[in-house]
């Protein structure tokens, strides 16, 4: 009876585990599972783990499904949830505000450990290595709804186009802005200045018959001759 | 901005990698004995099965070997041993410790006396 509930409680946590790994490639899920399967076993055996409260505790011990499967995760290169939900976030900010600090692309880093200096050493006999490929993001996952890698990398491409979105459009927006400025400036050029020096030697000429401007006369008058010359 | 939750967390990221392999370094052990010398450190605890994980990657990154064995008592049990290129990372770890601890003891003053 009790042997019959903690069997169960073992095999409950092996299946959850094993659905929350469905994003990993299947031999690493195999070799991960059939260690935890083992350890618990080891447990079990070694420690004289019998009663349901004590494979509970052992259980415990091991985290919850989530959690190691959180850090399988990890460790394969794949989605670094934590991080993908920070790039989220920030994306999701960027779409709110109009000129955002651009976030970092949410698909680029994987975890510091996965592009390390070390060579990825593929010794050939260690089977679980072969299907290995640690840059090449979760693989397509049909499986169970609460998978964590499928989630949060469709969430970070939406994000991704938000934020190219909006850096287009603010591309776009100051690019108009440039625009409009050089064409007031030179707008502002023909009406404000450009007339003063034109206008303001004629009337000086017609005024005093061609005569020499000298210098004392013909600076100051000007300014008030040429101002009111464009408005007549 | 790191969380005072995450402090423990970001210190055992890149460091417990290598107390793995200094556990491996004179004599194979199987997972379950990693996992419960891990279990009895206090500052290092963390759920026992993220370890699996953590020694999955370093058997595939080469720096440890693994192989299945028989037990006497239980289920097969999977031996870990350190290689050659694990050791020298050890190695090269130790060095680059030694430094990095000598410069954050005086920076942050933690160097006593």
């Amino acid at each position: 009876m009790s042997s019959n509930k903690t069997d169960n409680a073992v095999a409950e946590y092996l299946h959850e585990l094993e659905l929350r790994l469905s994003g990993l490639p299947v031999l690493q899920r195999r070799e991960l599972l059939a260690e935890i399967e083992a350890h618990i076993s080891n447990e079990r055996v070694e420690r004289a783990v019998a009663s349901e409260s004590d494979v509970l505790e052992l259980l415990e011990r091991l985290g919850s499904p989530e959690i190691v499967a959180a850090a399988a995760y990890e460790e394969a290169g794949i989605g670094d949830t934590r991080r993908q939900v920070l790039a989220y976030a920030g994306a999701t900010r960027a779409a709110v505000r109009p000129l955002p600090p651009i976030p970092p692309p949410p698909d680029s880093p994987p975890p510091a450990y996965a592009a390390g200096p070390f060579p990825p050493a593929a010794p050939f006999g260690q089977s679980s290595y072969a299907g290995y490929s640690p840059f090449d993001g979760p693989p397509p996952v049909v499986g169970p709804p609460f998978a964590p890698p499928p989630a949060p990398k469709q969430e970070s491409s939406t994000g991704l186009r938000v934020v190219v979105g909006v850096a287009i459009a603010a591309v776009v927006f100051v690019l108009l802005g440039c625009l409009a400025g050089a064409f007031m400036l030179t707008s502002g050029a023909e009406v404000g200045e450009a007339p003063a020096p034109v206008v303001a030697p004629d009337q000086v000429q017609i005024e005093r018959g061609g005569a020499p401007a000298r210098g004392e006369e013909a600076v100051p008058p000007l300014p008030e001759q040429a101002v009111p010359a464009p408005t007549e | 901005m790191a969380d005072v939750a995450q402090l423990s967390t970001s210190l055992r990221r890149g460091t417990l990698e290598f107390c793995v392999l200094a556990m491996v370094e004179h004599e194979d052990r199987y997972g379950t004995e990693i996992v419960r010398r891990f279990g009895e450190e206090r500052n290092l605890a963390a759920s026992e099965g993220t370890i699996y994980p953590l020694l999955s990657r370093l058997r595939r990154v080469g720096w440890l070997d693994s192989k299945w064995s028989e037990s006497p008592s239980g289920p097969p049990r999977r031996y870990y041993a350190l290689t050659d290129t694990g050791r020298s990372a050890l190695e090269h770890f130790r060095s680059e410790w030694v430094s990095f601890r000598q410069t954050v003891d005086r920076l942050v003053g933690t160097g006593g006396a």
